[in-house]
């Protein structure tokens, strides 16, 4: 049977999923106290940032003592890297080959790490910012994302420059795209970033409560109101959603219930699809208090890595002393057999822009004996949301 | 066509010394074009002419603290007081003809009732009937009748549609829709009179609306400044935007930074226009400025914009 990899050659082995698209059906319940620590080994209140490999071990770039500590699925503790090497953990992104890529934001630097931890390139200088809201190479930079179709690396730059950077994956610089402000295209804190399949990036413009779709080549496509969006990942497989961590609200609405501290499953062209998180926050399993980063395994479960201590417990007038909950597991209830085990290459690319059910069958595909009509219709769909 | 032009009149309004605003809070102009400021000084209620030649004052001592003031199509006062927790109907002298909610008594927060620090009110130009948006506390709308008595409530908090993180201000929209600032979700939420939600507009901290007067069918509205983790970055809100009834921004004017120079805003909070299209600004900028300084002082609170 042929294949269709329009875009690449390498198909990225972390997008497998046993799991279709997440519908409005669909049920996510809390793991408490998922990780496992040992005596000694602490986030510090801060796990900030997840990513999950292509065995499905959870990577959390932290705050804590041990700056990359890796976990299998089930929360045990594997190992530690990173000591010393970073002035401030901020964000975590894991490619195709399971290489590392972390951004650090005190430090002003994004780097390329394999998963032995060995350095691969460096963007930026330690300590050395560029001018602040310059444009240049970094000021406080918070997230990244990778192409799986060629590997561009796209940066959110972050606290003082209001941009997007995009390199090659041998990290060249490409371009800058952004401008402070609140029209489409500027941004106020772009805080997080993710792929929307091969040809779309989303960016959470954090303090304009939006996330904005661009081009890989930095135009403008869509914005989507959302409550303080911090955190962003996609779906994978044939589960084409995007999933958003929502901070609360600012001070002046404090115990407010309902306003953010969720996380907002929505489809790529901003529709709502499901949501999950208490209406306040706190430390009980299914509360948040600063859903900072975000990632999403090969079974659809959710981990969200939190800096509960920075955001919260730290402004609280008694703060409480010892380690508060900053990472969380929310495991994916519902399962739709008919998607398992198929790549988002396989489905995506399987059909183009004016597939529908019939262009697929007629190809005789695999997929199109396994699956109902209405599923293969759903998938042309999310297939031309993608592309759109 | 060409874009219509608004330029910042210098030193509006002329204030009879020792009079001060402390800062001006709220604005509304009536129909000969006098203009009401309604403030947090020792004068709360201070009016003028659309000049800035100083009229008249009244309301020492009978208000908690001002936030919002509206004139209906019969030129009657609505002034809201939000840490008073109530809604006065008073005329242009001052004298108090119908009063809502019970000055002290806050409902419980966030309960649903009236009020909790109540931010501004409506009136519909034909039926009478009142909105109020309350507020700080409460997350809600309410619709009274022309004589005050309670008919519906809606909203709750929370950031879906019909739900509300601080609605902050609100207007009528022809004569069949209420549109609302949103103001901590980052949009205005246009709704029926019954409150059935229409449509949301995204924008940034929307804290201030006025709906243009007679052929003019435009929405005028305050944009707030960033959060403080943003602080000093140019051009997040304090502006305001004129805008269609469909949401499209027809224009928009203000630097973009924080300031006392004619151009700038620092917080923007209260806006109407007069009937010749010139657009008033009320600011809380003592709160969001003056009172951070050392020593505290008083700042720029009241702006005049002039169509070109």
């Amino acid at each position: 049977m042929k294949r269709y990899h329009l875009r690449s050659g390498n198909l990225p082995a972390t997008r497998k999923s046993k799991q279709g698209p997440v519908t409005a059906k669909t049920k996510f319940e809390p793991v408490p106290s998922w990780a496992k620590l040992p005596m000694g080994v602490t986030f510090h209140g801060d796990a900030t940032s997840v990513a999950v490999d292509s065995k499905d071990n959870v990577w959390v770039f932290n705050r804590g003592s041990d700056p990359i500590a890796v976990f299998d699925k089930e929360g045990n503790f594997l190992r530690s890297m990173g000591q010393g090497g970073f002035d401030r953990p901020h964000g975590i992104e894991i490619d195709g080959e399971d290489n590392l890529y972390l951004v650090d934001d005190n430090g002003h630097q994004v780097q390329k790490r394999t998963k032995m931890g060995k350095v691969v390139w460096t963007l930026g200088t330690r300590g050395k910012p560029a001018p602040w809201q310059g444009g240049g190479m970094f000021n406080r930079p918070t997230d990244v994302a990778v192409n799986p179709a060629n590997g561009d690396v796209f940066v959110s730059d972050g606290y003082g420059n209001s941009r997007v950077h995009k390199f090659d994956a041998k990290g060249k610089h490409v371009k800058s795209w952004g401008e402070p402000g609140t029209d489409p295209g500027k941004f106020s804190l772009p805080h997080n970033i993710c792929m929307v399949g091969t040809d779309r990036v989303a960016v959470c413009d954090r303090e304009n409560f939006r996330v904005q779709i661009f081009t890989t080549g930095g135009e403008f496509v869509a914005q989507h109101h959302i409550h303080h969006p911090m955190s962003i990942t996609h779906g994978r497989g044939a589960d084409s959603c995007l999933y958003v961590g929502e901070m609360g609200p600012p001070p002046v609405q404090a115990g407010v219930p309902d306003l953010g501290n969720k996380v907002s499953v929505i489809t790529p062209d901003g529709k709502l699809v499901t949501r999950f998180g208490a209406s306040l926050p706190g430390q009980a399993p299914d509360q948040f208090t600063a859903p900072h980063g975000i990632a999403v395994d090969s079974e659809g479960s959710v981990y969200v890595a939190e800096v509960a201590w920075t955001f919260y417990y730290s402004r609280q007038p008694k703060p409480p002393l010892g380690e508060v909950v900053s990472l969380r597991k929310w495991k994916r209830v519902t399962r739709n057999k008919d998607y398992a085990d198929y790549t988002d290459f396989d489905l995506f690319n399987r059909v183009d822009e004016s597939a529908n059910y019939e262009s697929v069958a007629a190809r005789g595909y695999k997929t199109a004996t396994l699956m109902t009509k209405s599923k293969i219709s759903n998938l042309c769909n999310l297939r031309n949301l993608c592309s759109r | 066509m060409t874009k219509t032009k608004y330029e910042p009149v210098f030193g509006w309004p002329n204030l009879p010394h020792p009079m001060a605003f402390k800062e001006a809070t709220s604005v509304a102009v009536d129909s000969e074009d006098n203009v009401y400021v309604f403030n947090r000084g020792k004068w709360p209620l201070m009016k003028f002419d659309c000049d800035g030649n100083f009229v008249e004052t009244w309301g020492a001592g009978e208000f908690d603290r001002p936030h919002g003031i509206f004139i209906d199509h019969d030129d009657y006062l609505w002034l809201i007081d939000d840490m008073g927790h109530f809604v006065q109907k008073r005329d242009r002298k001052g004298k108090v003809l119908l009063t809502l909610g019970e000055r002290g008594k806050p409902a419980p927060w966030q309960g649903g009732g009236i009020f909790n620090r109540p931010t501004h009110v409506a009136v519909h130009p034909k039926t009478g009937d009142v909105f109020v948006t309350d507020g700080y506390g409460n997350s809600r709308v309410h619709r009274f009748d022309r004589r005050g008595k309670h008919l519906i409530s809606w909203g709750a908090p929370g950031s879906l549609p019909g739900e509300f993180s601080l609605p902050h201000n609100l207007c009528l929209m022809g004569d069949d829709r209420i549109v609302v600032c949103d103001r901590e979700n980052f949009r205005l939420q246009v709704f029926t009179l019954d409150g059935k939600f229409v449509t949301q507009h995204h924008m940034h901290r929307p804290i201030a609306i006025f709906a243009g007067k007679g052929a003019d069918t435009n929405l005028y509205v305050g944009e707030a400044g960033a959060p403080p983790v943003q602080a000093g970055v140019p051009n997040l809100g304090l502006r305001v935007v004129v805008m269609d009834r469909a949401g499209k921004t027809v224009t928009a004017f203000g630097a973009g930074t924080s300031g006392e120079k004619p151009d700038q805003f620092m917080s923007p909070h209260g806006i109407a226009a007069d009937s010749e299209g010139s657009v008033y600004v009320a600011e809380v900028s003592f709160t969001a400025f003056g009172s951070q300084q050392n020593p505290p002082r008083e700042v720029v609170s009241m702006r005049k914009w002039r169509r070109a």
